[in-house]
């Protein structure tokens, strides 16, 4: 492994540049550091406020795959739910918003890999029935016989009772 | 009471276009959405059923208050005036209004 380079984080991308990193991999590694800064805290010794972090380890995290997939996640789901709250939350094993963390298929030191994004809408009360005999009869009634509709209402509101 | 039903929800579901098909070299498979999930109208059948509704009121109708539009509410009324349903989703609020031009 090779020594750490302390970096001031305003330096950070022409720094990552000066590798030779194309701008998605530059997006990636600036992505991976602040995971391990809020996991671990140990990019920055000392609390000298730079990022201490080897050149061998930077292009490890531009190539991980896992990384790049969990940034693209990460990224859909913001603009999903363009909700920016989950930045203001504390703790490191906070999960991107709208999403469902599935344990049995995390593999990734990232964690953010084994999430899934939720529906983007729900149907969910979006229309309430007050009267399921009545909103039959006015939706459905060239489908299906009233008599069938009335018998079915009345059958259903006793088994709610 | 319900197969029939259910039969009528499906014959509408795949008359509006919902079903999708899989259709293969010497089978076909339909799917479909349970449309009664724990004694309730599955709310993405009552969507439909609704929006298929709505298609049809005219403006007439809405002078007699068979729909009424207010504060981002939906409500469909039956002949009596009593209400039958409320919609909420503001996707179909949005179609009808600007079918209508409300």
């Amino acid at each position: 492994m090779s020594t750490p380079t302390a970096i001031q984080a305003q330096d950070l991308v022409q720094y990552l540049s000066s590798l030779g990193l194309n701008p998605q991999q530059i997006s990636q590694v600036v992505y991976g550091l602040y995971r391990e800064l809020r996991v671990s805290g140990s990019l920055t010794p000392g609390s000298d406020n730079m990022v201490h972090i080897s050149e061998e380890k930077i292009r490890q995290m531009a190539k991980d795959p896992a990384l790049e997939e969990a940034l693209q996640a990460l990224a859909l789901s913001v603009q999903k739910n363009k909700n920016l709250d989950f930045i203001f939350q504390k703790g490191a094993k906070a999960s991107a918003p709208g999403t469902t963390h599935i344990p049995q298929v995390s593999h990734n030191p990232y964690e953010s890999t084994s999430t899934l994004p939720e529906p983007a809408e729900t149907h969910k009360d979006s229309v309430v029935i007050h009267n399921l005999d009545s909103f039959l009869h006015m939706t459905l009634l060239g489908y299906v016989d009233g008599e069938t509709i009335k018998a079915f209402a009345a059958e259903q509101e006793l088994l709610n009772a | 009471m319900l197969k029939k039903i259910e039969a009528a929800l499906s014959k509408f579901w795949m008359d509006y276009g919902r079903t999708i098909q899989i259709k293969g070299a010497h089978t076909e498979i339909l799917i479909e959405p349970k449309f009664f999930i724990s004694g309730q109208l599955n709310p993405e059948a009552a969507e439909l059923l609704v929006s298929v509704y709505l298609s049809q009121i005219t403006p007439e109708d809405l002078a007699h208050g068979k729909v009424v539009v207010e504060e981002g509410t939906l409500k469909i009324n039956d002949k009596f005036g009593q209400c039958v349903a409320e919609v909420h989703s503001p996707r179909i609020l949005r179609e009808f209004a600007s079918r209508l031009g409300i």
